[in-house]
């Protein structure tokens, strides 16, 4: 795990975009929809329309933390996903073009769910190597890809983006964050084809090699509860801090009874995670940053509280962050 | 160590409860029934069960589970 204290990083805005299209868990698969709500905790998504994809939610969601005054002090542009556009070329120089954000450097990060946290790392060591400002947005239009995914895969997942400005000096400070992986894991949670080592073709579409797959549904559930709890436990003694200490968790939302489970074990009150899984599902790397952002816009952070982000992803990928609010 | 009639009832007691398929054969639980049998587990045990030790073959028959609650007892 490899640990950062920033002394000037803040996100000076954040912004959260859910398309307008809601697909419930009863009418996905009505023959199941109580068990698999029971399982997940899901109950409704949005979902991209079709001319959607990841830059066009990205994009949407950028306009908001970006004013008149702010759009010249950007100097870089983030895009954290797994679903991307295109293969090739990245999606971050389609959203810095689409914004006007012209000729500053654009690069996509794919680190699954950890994403958001992962591109909040770079953008506050961007901004401490004498960047003014960085658009870090997250996205994933994973609905449409999962038509061939066993029902325990699909129903998890909806559609959206999330958005912050990251600058010096702000209203939320990154403290620190600590970010970590485990390639062991790399085979656990995986699109198999579409990439150079299995190209796809008509025998990966054939066989639904295209969709995400979990190899054991169970062990990667029980897998991201210990990898969760592991990461709080270590991040929180690298700051010398205790759950006691932490007013807000803003988890990455994979899936309700994981966090219960991990609120449980941890004993902080599930009363302090914000929780939006429920009626969104697990949006993959923007996941935690939509959290963050309805959490904010809710007044559920205050001035001198702690907030403890806290994410985890198919890799395994794992990343924290501790913001407080000033 | 629990005799091994113990751990039999209880396996059977678990599974029961989950309305898992009588018999020694294979179980085929779904991932919802092995999410509610490690909460009983846990329950009943008062462990907190790894994810090293949730895998295929150690819910797939009663015989399997038996092992892994004799691991604990």
């Amino acid at each position: 795990m490899r640990f950062t204290r920033f002394a000037h990083a803040a996100i000076a805005e954040t912004a959260s975009y859910l398309p307008e299209r809601v697909v419930t868990t009863h009418a996905l698969d009505p023959a199941r929809a109580a068990e698999l709500i029971r399982l997940t905790g899901v109950e409704a998504r949005h979902v991209a329309a079709d001319e959607q994809a990841t830059s066009d939610l990205c994009i949407v969601v950028a306009r908001s933390p970006l004013t008149p005054e702010s759009v010249p002090t950007i100097d870089r542009v983030l895009v954290a996903t797994v679903t991307p556009d295109h293969p090739s070329p990245a999606t971050a120089p389609l959203v810095q073009h689409a914004l006007g954000l012209a000729h500053v450097p654009a690069m996509d990060l794919s680190a699954a769910c950890a994403g958001y946290v992962y591109a909040l790392d770079l953008a506050a060591r961007a901004v401490a190597t004498g960047d003014r400002a960085v658009l870090v947005t997250a996205g994933e239009c994973r609905f449409r890809t999962l038509t061939d995914a066993a029902p325990g895969v699909r129903v998890l997942f909806g559609d959206g983006a999330t958005a912050a400005r990251v600058v010096a000096s702000g209203p939320l400070r990154i403290v620190a964050t600590m970010l970590g992986a485990d390639g062991s894991g790399h085979d656990q949670v995986r699109v198999a084809a579409g990439g150079s080592r299995l190209a796809a073709s008509p025998a990966t579409l054939a066989e639904g090699l295209h969709a995400l797959r979990m190899a054991d549904g169970p062990h990667v559930f029980y897998r991201a509860v210990e990898g969760f709890i592991a990461l709080a436990t270590t991040f929180l003694a690298a700051l010398s801090l205790t759950p006691a200490d932490i007013d807000l968790v803003v988890p990455h939302q994979a899936n309700l009874r994981i966090l219960e489970r991990v609120a449980r074990i941890t004993r902080i009150p599930l009363e302090r995670f914000v929780i939006v899984v429920d009626r969104y599902g697990n949006v993959g790397g923007a996941s935690a940053g939509i959290a963050l952002d309805h959490a904010w816009r809710a007044g559920r952070i205050q001035a001198g509280q702690r907030v403890l982000l806290l994410t985890a992803g198919a890799g395994y990928t794992a990343g924290a962050a501790l913001l407080e609010a000033t | 160590m629990n005799e091994p009639s113990t751990t039999h009832r209880l396996v059977d007691e678990l599974l029961l409860a989950i309305d898992a398929p009588p018999g020694e054969g294979p179980l085929e639980l779904s991932s919802l029934a092995v999410v509610q049998l490690v909460d009983l587990i846990e329950a009943s045990l008062g462990v907190i069960v790894s994810s090293h030790d949730i895998t295929r073959e150690n819910f797939a028959t009663r015989a399997s589970l038996r092992a892994l609650l004799e691991r604990w007892s």
